[in-house]
């Protein structure tokens, strides 16, 4: 089987750099997006998870040679699994020169319940 | 092969692996104490490319505004300087997942060829920078015209 595998140059990096805060009230993320436009991102929820997706465009450098690179430019696709107690109705996404921020409102916790024990 | 060179070759390639690891290690340890400097990967990321008529460079400036960046350029040295703003961060809150590079940084390369200075355009748009850099007229290919020899003499 591994010998009909066959070896391709991988696409560059498609997986953003992403920081991740848990505050009392919500859960922040700010996510690097170089070259995202608002326009070409999709942020959708699946099950507990939040899928994000953006395509990007580079410039044509067909008359031009490259000297050196240092960075892909490739479609981004990331995954992020919510906590249980974020409230997915109230999430804020906002896009900023290439960083996507999301705020992520936890639900506030419900009033303890008692629970009955039956008898037998 | 002579069991005896096998094996330091054998020897070599492990304790290179070993001492790449090692550094590799070292760097993400430093790297993680905010060293500056040590970080495996530069900030910002750049691209170079070179034409007939201009280099352009691209780099990668997610979260710093346009407004902040400092480029400036000799005929033959780039240099990138600006602040990338940390996340403001509370008591309370637990940093969970940290990959992002923040703070001030200052970067320079050296160009492929000599640019005129004067000319250089500058846009930033969606976190990325792309600059473009005429070439230095004296330094552009230019086509020579081959003539034939022994040919009919030009009066």
């Amino acid at each position: 089987m591994l010998d009909s595998c066959v070896d391709i140059a991988p696409r560059p990096g498609a997986v953003p750099r992403a920081d991740v805060f848990e505050r009392p009230d919500d859960v922040l993320a700010l996510i690097d997006l170089p070259g995202m436009h608002a326009d070409d991102l999709s942020l959708t929820l699946e099950g507990g998870r939040l899928v994000i997706r953006g395509r990007v465009t580079t410039l044509r450098m067909e008359e031009y040679e490259l000297v050196s690179a240092e960075y892909g430019v490739a479609d981004y696709a990331c995954t992020l699994v919510l906590p249980d107690d974020v409230d997915s109705d109230r999430i804020e996404a906002n896009l900023q020169n290439g960083v996507l921020r999301l705020v992520m409102p936890r639900k506030p916790a419900g009033p303890s319940r008692r629970i009955e024990v039956a008898r037998g | 092969m002579p069991e005896r060179t096998r094996g330091q070759t054998e020897w070599f390639r492990h304790s290179r692996r070993g001492l790449e690891r090692l550094q590799e290690e070292a760097q993400n340890l430093l790297g993680e104490l905010g060293v500056r400097g040590f970080r495996a990967r530069p900030f910002p990321p750049m691209n170079v490319w070179i034409g007939d008529e201009a280099v352009i460079v691209t780099a990668e400036v997610p979260g710093v505004e346009p407004a902040s960046l400092d480029v400036s350029v000799t005929e033959s040295t780039l240099t990138l300087r600006g602040e990338r703003p940390a996340p403001q961060t509370g008591p309370g809150d637990v940093c969970t997942q940290r990959e992002r590079d923040t703070g001030p940084f200052e970067r320079s390369i050296d160009l492929p060829c000599p640019v005129e200075v004067a000319k250089v355009e500058a846009r930033c748009v969606n976190g990325v920078l792309t600059l473009a850099l005429p070439r230095a007229e004296s330094d552009r290919p230019h086509r020579i015209q081959v003539r034939r020899a022994g040919g009919p003499q030009e009066t």
